[in-house]
């Protein structure tokens, strides 16, 4: 009866921790597709300004990356980071269309990964 | 480092899960928990060999399995449905001395296959066997015929007393207390026969003793002397 104890004790710690890391999952990619939104409209009448919040969501996203890495592949966090640092430098070279493109990108890619987390039949299957 | 780190938990965790299942699951395999072992040892592989798999999904899968065995198991203690529905049913493969075949296909078990499992058992000849069965873990336990059983204390209507075996109770130089205790004796009676021996603990590699006080020493080994061993 104890190891029962033990099992559900460890059973709903994971599927509490599990539903929690996935609500703030949520959160976290929402927030980061509406700053690049943001970003992507600011780009357009404030280059510096969009330059500055587009480094500090990088700044953000590499705190937060070690962390979404402990219960996410390392893959598509590997992708957003690359995408984020392409951003910066089209944006730096004035390349405003293909910024566009790639900030478009970025929240896709940003989006993706929670999708990729929700446990719906697609995802399971 | 960090691959190596990452075995001893994933190892530590196997071994706590393996505890975690109880000793059923090492002495004899359901197939439910064979499934699950084998599940177990490919999965904590996987976060060993890749380091950009984050352990957690070593972890949790290990931890959610293990957890729904016990789970399975213990509901199958209390419900025999589920338990035939998780383990299956025995099969008697030989009753009456007749083999079953028909329960033989069924269990896609071949006449070959039962009269390797005799002979690992030394039944050689299957006229001998008055019911085989087929358990749960694959295992086949057979019945003798009366004729041909080993005779016993009891067909030969003996009488004796049934005796507990003797326990370990110094083992490299070590007293182990709690056999000690399972046979019934005292500290005061081990230092007593050590006295009486004109040994102490140190100088003992194995002593077992019984309830009746039976008491069995193997003498520790000296090292050899540098430079005297031929």
């Amino acid at each position: 009866m104890k190891r029962v104890v033990i099992v559900c004790i460890i059973l709903i710690v994971i599927i509490g921790s599990a539903a929690g890391s996935l609500l703030w999952l949520g959160n976290y990619t929402d927030q980061v597709a509406q700053r690049l939104e943001t970003i992507s409209q600011t780009a357009e009448e404030d280059r510096q300004k969009a330059l500055e919040d587009l480094e500090n969501l990088q700044k953000d996203w590499h705190q937060k990356e070690h962390w979404i890495g402990v219960f996410i592949h390392e893959d598509p966090l590997e992708v957003m980071s690359d995408r984020l640092n392409e951003s910066i430098a089209l944006l730096k070279q004035g390349l405003y269309d293909e910024f566009q493109i790639r900030i478009r990108q970025t929240i896709f890619t940003i989006r993706n990964i929670y999708h990729q987390e929700v446990p719906n039949i697609e995802n399971i299957l | 480092m960090i691959v190596l780190i990452r075995a001893i938990l994933l190892y530590l965790l196997v071994i706590c899960c393996m505890r975690l299942m109880g000793k059923r699951q090492l002495g004899e395999l359901q197939p439910s928990e064979l499934v699950i072992t084998i599940l177990i040892s490919n999965i904590a592989s996987l976060p060993i060999e890749d380091n950009s798999l984050p352990m957690i999904m070593g972890v949790v899968p290990i931890l959610v399995l293990v957890g729904f065995e016990v789970i399975i198991s213990t509901l199958s203690l209390h419900s025999k449905r589920l338990r035939s529905l998780v383990s299956g049913k025995p099969i008697v493969v030989i009753r009456d001395g007749k083999v079953d075949q028909n329960a033989m296909k069924k269990l896609r078990f071949s006449i070959d296959d039962l009269m390797e499992t005799l002979r690992a058992k030394s039944i050689f000849n299957i006229q001998d066997v008055q019911y085989a069965v087929v358990e749960t873990t694959g295992q086949v336990n057979v019945l003798q015929k009366h004729s041909a059983q080993t005779v016993t204390a009891g067909m030969l209507d003996l009488k004796g007393k049934d005796e507990d075996p003797p326990v370990v109770v110094i083992s490299d130089g070590r007293i182990i207390s709690s056999s000690l205790a399972s046979c019934g004796l005292t500290p005061a009676w081990l230092a007593a026969t050590l006295r009486e021996n004109r040994k102490s603990e140190t100088d003992i590699f194995l002593m077992t003793a019984d309830r009746n006080g039976k008491y069995f020493i193997v003498p520790m080994e000296k090292a050899p002397v540098k430079g005297t061993q031929k």
